[in-house]
């Protein structure tokens, strides 16, 4: 009671300034989020003009585009189109595995970097920051040359006669793969790493000190203790992933187009589609916003519980 | 050293334990009895904890023998010790309801599911928690959680039980209040407590003997009486309670008791645990109520044979009044009195007082 009283003045007094105060992230969330959302919203509703962007007619076809074929001039029974299908459902796949992989060298690096003494806990962190002074693009490249056919890593392994002829990793899955872990390793790092910072590891001795081994420890307490920082960290890996364009384009080829490829493509040039690519953006959106979602109403659930 | 016996609960023999080049226990021997308070009393830094950690099986042993029942665990990982521990700042599992925590080390252990259910439910009652089994921790008060950790360790049935200053984080009015329930949980359930803290009040008010422990080596060991009434050296001496210590020459000595003289030239009997050389020059510990004050009779001069002095400070304290005296020749004395119902109340600042010692008070201390 005392407390409450005692704060009030204070926060009254910054009362007329809060507004102003917040003004600034009120104006970035409305430019950069909402008005941009809202766009592709409309667009998506928008008819297609041949030489890109859109004529003011509302429709519907760019949905009915992403779902069903109705043949080259529209006019045969609607079957359903799995090509748009398909490279949801691949992206899906890749961005899980991705946020997998992710999870399975993050979790232990960040934990390892996490129980450093304070001193060196910087410099690893600064160490696991370092790639991303250079440009995603240029990294990407990089990645693109180390295992192309004849790069430096099928050479090495050539030279050191682990295998005979050169790897096929370019335009691969695989190469996907490992552009997207590339890419997003970090983002599953730091946030783990700032919960296991925070994990109070008398926590750990308590449950050793009550019987429990190595691998029941990690279990019933760090994991859940941590949960949040993995989640963060699978969401911040897991959501670009789904929407990367780069690592597709440049190490998948044209054989493993993602969702990402797919809406670039629609506002590239001349030959895009604005409406069909702001509609898959829409579906894209709706589908990670669902999934978020749902994650929410079960963590709810289990902290109720 | 006698052989300890195989009733000992927990045998420390020659334990050091080192951090890099830091020793923070240097050889440490000592045994707790079976169904006994035993306290681990010292300031910050001196390897209570550590030694305590050891016992626990969270830090390793540099050099000797830890033994519980008469069986060598210094070397088994905590979760193989039969001894359970009450963490500082409880260590309550977050994610895990009241009654999940005190189930956990049952769980561990394999007891079945409703041997689990009804184990917790008689702890949680002994407690006094069994209207909060289903809340988080974090949705308890400080002595709630405090009871929680308790019965969390108490849960698994161990040999010994560990606590580490777990009364610390406690307000003043609930940690008196916990003392007595300790106290009482320790002889309803016979489980030897070995506690771990800084607050010698703590430990006299709860312990069946005591440990004090000082720059990682162990100073003495025995009951309250024994360490306030006799402490070995000055540490203890200072460290346990309100202390005069007083600079002497000892003039006679003849087996445990001597005759020392203080520097202003008083001479007056002392206990001595050992043998000392006249000439030598040494301490005495007299205690602050082992001290009585009379009014000086008027016109009576300085004598060698009486201590007399001006009152200094003057501090009414409720149940005491804690004066501060100069004596003739420069000395020191702090002086606790019990206050009378009703009495005017002893002697101002300023009054010359007669002071009389208690037969005993004056004790010769080892360096």
């Amino acid at each position: 009671m005392a407390e409450t009283a005692a704060r009030k003045p204070v926060s009254a007094s910054f009362q007329p300034l809060r507004t102003w105060l917040l003004l600034p992230s009120w104006l970035v969330i409305g430019f950069f989020l909402l008005v941009p959302v809202l766009m592709m919203l409309v667009y998506s509703f928008l008819t297609k003009e041949f030489r890109g962007g859109v004529i003011w007619e509302f429709t519907f076809a760019a949905y009915d585009q992403f779902i069903f074929d109705r043949g080259l001039f529209g006019d045969e029974p609607p079957k359903i189109e799995w090509t748009y299908i398909t490279i949801f459902a691949r992206s899906i796949i890749q961005a899980a595995l991705a946020t997998l992989f992710c999870l399975v060298i993050g979790f232990p690096t960040a934990f390892f970097i996490a129980t450093r003494g304070p001193d060196t806990r910087s410099i690893w962190l600064f160490l696991v920051t370092v790639p991303y002074w250079v440009n995603l693009l240029i990294r990407t490249v990089s990645m693109k040359f180390l295992i192309r056919d004849n790069g430096p890593l099928n050479e090495l392994l050539l030279s050191l006669g682990v295998i005979s002829e050169p790897l096929a990793m370019i335009n691969t899955d695989f190469a996907v793969q490992l552009g997207l872990f590339y890419s997003y390793l970090p983002f599953m790092v730091l946030p783990i790493y700032a919960s296991v910072e925070r994990y109070d590891f008398s926590l750990s001795e308590a449950a050793a000190d009550l019987y429990a081994g190595r691998w029941t420890i990690l279990r019933r307490v760090l994991l859940p203790v941590v949960r949040p920082g993995i989640v963060a960290g699978c969401i911040l890996v897991f959501v670009p992933s789904l929407g990367a364009f780069l690592a597709p384009d440049l190490l998948g080829g044209a054989k493993n187009f993602m969702i990402g490829s797919l809406i670039e493509e629609q506002f590239k040039g001349n030959a895009g589609n604005w409406p069909f690519g702001a509609a898959a953006s829409m579906i894209l959106l709706t589908m990670v916003l669902l999934a978020l979602l749902l994650l929410v109403r079960q963590r709810r659930a289990a902290e109720a519980g | 050293m006698k052989p300890d016996l195989p009733t000992d609960a927990i045998a420390i023999r020659n334990v050091a334990k080192h951090f890099g080049d830091v020793v923070a226990i240097s050889d440490a021997t000592l045994a707790i009895r079976d169904s006994e308070f035993f306290t681990l009393l010292g300031p910050s830094g001196c390897g209570k904890t550590t030694l305590l950690r050891m016992i626990a099986g969270f830090e390793d042993v540099t050099r000797g023998e830890i033994l519980l029942y008469g069986e060598e665990i210094g070397q088994l990982p905590p979760n193989r010790r039969p001894v359970n521990t009450v963490f500082q700042h409880y260590a309550l599992f977050p994610h895990m309801t009241v009654a999940e925590n005190v189930g956990f080390g049952l769980m561990m252990k394999g007891t079945g599911r409703r041997e689990t259910e009804r184990q917790v439910r008689r702890m949680l009652e002994l407690v006094k928690l069994e209207a909060l089994a289903d809340r988080r921790p974090v949705q308890l008060s400080g002595g709630q959680q405090q009871r929680a950790a308790l019965a969390r360790a108490i849960a698994p049935g161990p040999k010994v039980l560990l606590l580490d200053e777990p009364l610390s984080a406690l307000d003043l009015k609930l940690r008196q209040a916990m003392r007595v329930e300790l106290k009482q949980l320790q002889q309803d359930t016979g489980i030897t407590f070995v506690f771990v803290t800084h607050d010698q009040e703590e430990a006299l008010a709860m312990s069946d003997r005591i440990a004090v422990m000082s720059d990682g080596v162990i100073q003495q060991i025995g009951t309250a009486r024994e360490i306030y009434d006799r402490p070995v050296n000055r540490f203890v001496a200072n460290f346990i309670g309100e202390t005069n210590l007083l600079d002497v020459r000892i003039t006679d000595a003849e087996g445990g008791r001597c005759r020392c003289e203080f520097a202003n030239g008083f001479a007056v009997e002392c206990l001595s645990e050992r043998a000392v050389p006249a000439g030598a020059a040494g301490h005495v510990l007299i205690r602050p109520e082992r001290i009585r004050l009379e009014p000086e009779p008027a016109g009576e001069g300085r004598r060698p044979d009486r201590l007399a002095g001006a009152v200094e400070q003057a501090v009414y304290l409720g149940t005491d009044t804690q004066y501060s005296l100069t004596l003739d020749g420069g000395l020191q004395l702090q002086v606790r009195l019990q206050n009378e119902l009703g009495g005017e109340g002893g002697f101002g600042v300023g009054d010359r007082v007669g002071v009389r010692l208690e037969e005993g008070a004056v004790r010769l201390l080892d360096d």
